[in-house]
């Protein structure tokens, strides 16, 4: 087990934690440690720190241990925590603002889970939609996983789940515009 | 029953089978569809996993959008992912007059948060809608044992989506009850599939799939009922692969809900798009016909 002076942490560390505390609209004192969140978390297997580990590191400051894990990339945003904490808590929603927060930190402690949303916006910024295929491809492309699922893909046409026709939306400046307006950190 | 529709970016992709028999259905009942114009993505995970800000404004587009085609409609969203984020925008914007005002900034259009946001799964489970499904049941579904998978997105958060209960949703329950299905109960209704991490993390997002199969086979199910493109595609698509590792392999065919309604309905198995799962899903279909011969599967 590691030892936490927690008189010696820095006051920076408070703040950023507390920004994440108050951007996930919790208060993470409310938080008793009774593990629920954890228990029902599908994802645990693939995590380095269960969810409540989380939330404790963010009660004891340790803004480190907080970016670092892989935690809130392995989240799949279930919300069966939130749902189920019987303080209220929202831990889905720490989970999604840690992550925010380790990529504004320049961590990356699981970059295939960003490159994911990454392409997924750059198809809407693009169409104002979604194209599975594309999305797919440049998933593959930008992470090396070149033939994650290219078995499915013959089955996907023949079915016509991989559509020729690229559906967009017509005025597309207004939804760039959108995306322009709020995606402060992405490009 | 007349609704303004969001189809969703997978409404003539991977969720084509959805969409082949939520229009099969809303026909059948008289329930009628007005797609929203120019409706955009609804940003989903990826836009919630970047910028608040951004999850709220890109939903709020395709609402506003709705909302001067028609303000008295409500908007029907079948897929879960959609629906889910629709609602949130709109749940944010019904908060206080700030919250409206500030949706209204980031999409340059006006928006007074009137119509509800509702999903094709609720939207069929009103009492209204439920009898006019009885009235078209021609084949009664004989006790046929389905697991009714709900997912996560359809009542989480529980604050915003509401409309049936967190833990044990029965909309699905009851529906399929209607056209004479036995659901199961089972412990996976609500538990997650994974949903994109199974693109992004696939080692720790396969045995998600595994354990919901796993439950429904252990209490009997012979198919599993789902209301979301994306639950569909994780299950159906990748039943296959994971039978490869397993020396008792699962033979259960996943369905949307509006499948097994249009089944009930009369219809071949082609009509709803049963024939395009990757799993077998046609055989449930044969028994209902008089033809014992199994309709054609499309292949690889």
């Amino acid at each position: 087990m590691k030892i936490v002076d927690v008189s010696k942490i820095p006051i920076s560390d408070s703040n950023a934690v507390k920004d994440i505390a108050e951007k996930a609209g919790v208060n993470v004192k409310d938080c008793y440690q009774c593990g629920k969140c954890s228990a029902g978390c599908p994802m645990t297997q693939g995590m380095d720190a269960h969810p409540h580990k989380i939330i404790r590191f963010m009660q004891l400051d340790l803004l480190d241990e907080v970016l670092k894990s892989n935690t809130p990339w392995i989240c799949a945003s279930c919300n069966v925590c939130s749902a189920r904490c019987p303080q209220n808590v929202d831990v889905a929603n720490v989970m999604r603002e840690a992550r925010k927060a380790s990529k504004a930190a320049g961590y990356q402690p699981f970059p295939d889970s960003d490159k994911f949303e990454e392409a997924f916006l750059a198809n809407v910024r693009r169409f104002g939609r979604s194209h599975e295929a594309i999305l797919a491809a440049q998933y593959n492309l930008t992470t090396g996983h070149l033939f994650q699922d290219v078995p499915n893909v013959p089955a996907m046409l023949s079915r016509g789940m991989i559509s020729m026709k690229i559906s967009k939306v017509k005025d597309q400046d207004s939804v760039r515009k959108i995306m322009k307006k709020t995606e402060k950190g992405a490009e | 029953m007349k609704f303004a529709y969001f189809p969703g970016c997978s409404a003539d992709t991977t969720g084509i089978s959805f969409t082949i028999s939520s229009e099969y259905v809303a026909k059948a009942i008289g329930l009628e569809m007005q797609e929203i114009p120019d409706w955009n993505c609804c940003g989903t995970s990826a836009a919630l996993l970047t910028d608040t800000d951004l999850s709220l404004a890109l939903p709020a587009r395709s609402l506003a959008i709705s909302e001067k085609m028609d303000p008295t409609l409500d908007i029907l969203a079948p897929c879960a992912g959609c629906y889910a984020s629709l609602k949130a925008a709109q749940h944010y914007a019904r908060q206080s007059e700030e919250n409206r005002k500030h949706i209204e900034d980031l999409i340059e259009m006006p928006y007074e948060a009137k119509g509800e946001v509702v999903s094709l799964l609720e939207a069929l489970a009103q009492p209204e809608a439920m009898e006019l499904i009885a009235a078209q049941v021609k084949k009664n579904l004989n006790g046929l044992k389905v697991a009714s998978y709900y997912g996560c997105a359809l009542v989480r958060p529980a604050s915003i989506c509401e409309f049936d209960d967190v833990e044990n949703p029965q909309s699905m329950d009851k529906l399929m009850e209607l056209v004479g299905a036995s659901p199961v109960a089972w412990a996976f209704k609500t538990e997650c599939c994974g949903a994109s991490g199974q693109i992004a993390s696939p080692e720790a997002s396969r045995p998600l799939i595994e354990r919901i199969f796993n439950n429904a086979a252990a209490n009997g199910a012979e198919a599993i009922v789902t209301a979301c493109p994306l639950c569909m595609l994780n299950l159906d698509m990748r039943e296959g692969e994971i039978n490869k590792n397993r020396a008792d392999k699962f033979d259960i065919p996943v369905y949307y809900f509006t499948e097994l309604l249009g089944l009930s309905f009369g219809a071949s198995a082609k009509e709803v798009g049963a024939d395009l799962h990757f799993h077998p899903a046609t055989s449930v279909f044969s028994r209902y016909t008089e033809t014992k011969e199994a309709p054609e599967e499309v292949k690889a």
